[in-house]
């Protein structure tokens, strides 16, 4: 579940590091490995795809990405040498300076990530598509919505008859 | 030049335009319909696809600001506090919708009578009665007779599952001992009519691929494509054409290439939605009518009525299976639909459990329609620890008719024909703030009694992108200084005008609006039918 993303034109390295890094701590991974982040989702691709022809949205990310450029220069470390506290304080930092990217950046990832069939199980829905095979919900049993509703009609009529 | 002309003119081919046709199909008149959409391709909807739940947000929302397709019409809600949803298409918004089907109750007519706000409708429940129960057959209703908060009526078909959700939901309403019963839905619970079941899919806002889910397109249409009514798609109407003698001509439309053509009729019906038609008529201005067709009163595009909705979720022990079945149907509680005089707002609302949603939908959404949710280890607890466990209501309050509140002519945004955009300015009520307030504390009190282990979600603003039902911008009434159409649908100013969608309620009642404009529509055509002697002379 490695992203196969490794070059692109838009961006650099550092700055393709930059933003799987980001991906990782916007949907971090759970239950003890087990649910991959969005960055080990592949969900760069997405992002790479959903700007790629937009000019407009390339633009925005682009300069959100050289704004984090800096913040990393600033911290005279690689991308791969961040702690993880120092990984959320920068994307902390860049929800407050760079707000309209940032929440571009969320909402792509959010799309990305949720989007892929195999995430949709881990939380009890099927991987495919609702229809045709939609679920199963058994039909109640009338005996049993007579008993449940039985309180309801026993306190008669609530409408006002006019 | 004109086309050939008609005897019945249907603008727009979405829930009601269907029912009026429906109505009028056997008095061996030429009925035409234009609509501004096409066909949707039912092989290839979003909810066949695997990426479902992207379609949500891009072609297949419900935000025509967001679909942005060739027959779409932008909407400017800047100064609004909710913004209009639909679809535009052969079915319209029931294309989209979610087909919770409750009907109005009778003091929904008598509010100014019973309740000194607003005003009485012309006509009342009963008379409605009998067009809801046509409808129900042509739809194919399910629900369970005897809702104590109705007067008896049947239903075709028995109700849809109640769920893991809705069972939970009525265990707290019954610890409380409030009113709840399950939701009348236009959703089949058993095969009927050549269609097929619900299979639980979840995802009726993305066109039901099953089929159970009643749209127009797949319930009355072919019906009245049987019955030889014509329907001419991609077909958009800029204005309504008035003739020397005060009567409606026809209209000026544009065709699929973008052609301006006019069609003449002698009879002209809109059925363009709340929004779609008050538009329309708007933009039709003549040396009689400088502020649009039939708009002496100064009413047409004011009173808009939305139903601000605001929710409440619980968090519960064991998972809810809240994508399962569909979307805003499982029961609903009319405990505080009637006016109280103890409460501190008039009127009232009710308390719907429907679904809870899919993971994406949850992400961008939140508790609500448009709240992102958090990123980082907050994004993972709400998704691990929350999600699976959720159950909610939604409040769904009436929303009292405000002169404010209005659909105009926006000066400069045009949809791709050129034909000016509706501007929405809307504000919600403090009638409805006090609702809002009185719901959530109800709602968290039925979820607290039917298990909830917290609250992790309460109230708040109107939700925003909630804008699904449109009415009230003609408003019907007998005092033609004070509404625009007569106690059937007829303009007062204009004799062979009508409409017969949402616009012309007088009050919005706290239920979804489409069975009430179904059973309007169907009793429109009825009542052209009787005075068909004097309108076609
Ligand atoms: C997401 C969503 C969920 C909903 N859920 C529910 C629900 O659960 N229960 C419920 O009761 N209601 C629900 N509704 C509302 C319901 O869809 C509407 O009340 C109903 O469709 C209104 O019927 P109508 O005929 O007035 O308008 P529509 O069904 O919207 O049809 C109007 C038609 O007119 C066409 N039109 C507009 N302007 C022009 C023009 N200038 N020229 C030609 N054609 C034109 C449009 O393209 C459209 O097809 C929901 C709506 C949405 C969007
Ligand atoms: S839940 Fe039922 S009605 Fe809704 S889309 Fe699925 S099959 Fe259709």
């Amino acid at each position: 579940m490695t992203s196969t993303v490794s070059t692109t034109n838009l961006w650099n390295s550092t700055q393709l590091a930059l933003l799987k890094g980001i991906l990782a701590q916007l949907i971090p991974s759970g239950a003890n490995g087990t649910i991959p982040s969005a960055a080990e989702f592949g969900v760069a691709d997405f992002v790479i795809q959903k700007v790629s022809d937009k000019p407009d949205l390339q633009l925005l990310f682009t300069q959100g990405l050289e704004y984090l450029e800096t913040l990393l220069q600033r911290s005279e470390k690689t991308a791969a040498e961040l702690s993880n506290e120092e990984w959320i304080a920068l994307v902390s930092q860049l929800e407050k300076s760079q707000p309209t990217f940032f929440e571009m950046l969320l909402r792509t990832t959010y799309m990305g990530y949720y989007s892929e069939s195999a995430i949709r199980p881990l939380f009890g829905l099927s991987a495919g598509p609702t229809q045709p095979e939609g679920y199963l919900v058994p039909a109640d049993d009338p005996v049993e919505l007579d008993r449940m509703l039985e309180p309801v009609r026993q306190r008669g009529v609530c409408y006002r008859e006019c | 030049m004109g086309q050939d002309a008609v005897d019945v003119l249907i603008v727009g081919a979405g829930a009601s335009g269907a029912a009026v046709a429906y109505s009028l199909a056997d008095m061996g008149l030429k009925i035409l319909c234009l609509e501004q959409g096409d066909w949707v391709d039912r092989s290839n909807l979003p909810s066949t696809r695997k990426d479902y739940e992207l379609h949500r947000y891009d072609k297949f929302s419900c935000d025509p600001n967001v679909r942005k397709l060739p027959q779409d019409y932008p909407i400017n809600s800047e100064n609004s506090a909710i913004t209009p949803v639909n679809y535009n298409a052969v079915g319209g918004s029931t294309i989209n919708y979610l087909g919770h089907w409750p009907r109005f109750h009778p003091s929904d007519f008598r509010v100014k009578t019973l309740d000194g706000v607003a005003d009485d409708w012309p006509i009342d429940y009963d008379t409605l009665a009998p067009y809801y129960d046509l409808n129900s057959k042509i739809m194919g209703i399910s629900g369970l007779s005897g809702n104590p908060s109705y007067p008896p009526y049947d239903i075709p078909l028995p109700p849809i599952p109640l769920g893991k959700l809705g069972k939970t939901l009525a265990k707290g309403f019954n610890q409380l001992g409030w009113h709840w019963w399950p939701s009348d839905t236009s959703i089949l619970s058993r095969d009927y009519q050549g269609r097929n079941r619900c299979v639980n899919a979840g995802t009726c806002d993305l066109g039901c691929a099953s089929g159970a889910k009643a749209s127009v397109d797949l319930t009355y249409w072919p019906l009245l494509l049987e019955k030889r009514i014509q329907l001419r798609t991609n077909c958009r109407v800029r204005e309504i054409m008035l003739q020397p003698n005060g009567k409606a001509g026809g209209v000026l439309y544009y065709d699929a290439d973008g052609n301006l053509q006019e069609q003449n009729a002698e009879l002209v019906i809109m059925a363009c939605n709340g929004v779609g038609t008050p538009r329309i008529m708007l933009n039709s201005k003549s040396k009689e009518f400088p502020d649009g067709i039939a708009n002496r009163s100064g009413k047409l595009g004011k009173n808009l009525m939305f139903h601000p909705l605001s929710g409440v979720v619980g968090r519960f022990t064991e998972p809810m299976e809240g994508f399962k079945g569909p979307m805003a149907c499982s029961i609903i509680s009319q405990e505080f639909y009637e006016t109280d005089p103890s409460r501190d707002f008039v009127r009232g609302y009710g308390l719907h459990g429907g679904r809870f949603t899919t993971p994406m939908t949850f992400a961008l959404g939140g508790y609500g329609i448009d709240n992102l949710m958090p990123w980082g280890a907050e994004h993972r607890r709400q998704f691990d620890e929350i999600y699976p466990y959720c159950a909610g209501l939604t409040i769904v309050t009436e929303d009292l008719p405000l002169e404010s509140n209005a659909v105009t002519l926006d000066p400069e945004l045009t949809d791709g024909d050129g034909i000016p955009a509706p501007k929405i300015n809307y504000q919600v009520d403090e009638n409805t703030q006090r609702m809002f307030a009185h719901g959530a504390a109800r709602a968290e009190e039925v979820l607290l009694a039917a298990g909830a282990k917290s609250i992790v979600a309460s109230g708040g603003d109107a939700w925003w992108r909630a804008g699904w039902h449109l009415m009230g911008t003609a408003r019907m009434g007998t005092d033609p200084e004070n509404s625009v159409v007569n106690d059937w649908g007829q303009c007062h100013d204009v004799k062979n005008l009508f409409i017969v969608d949402g616009s012309i309620f007088v009050t919005s009642a706290a239920v979804n609006p489409t069975p009430t404009i179904q059973a309007l529509a169907l009793y429109i055509g009825d009542s052209i039918k009787k005075n068909r002697n004097s309108l076609f002379c």
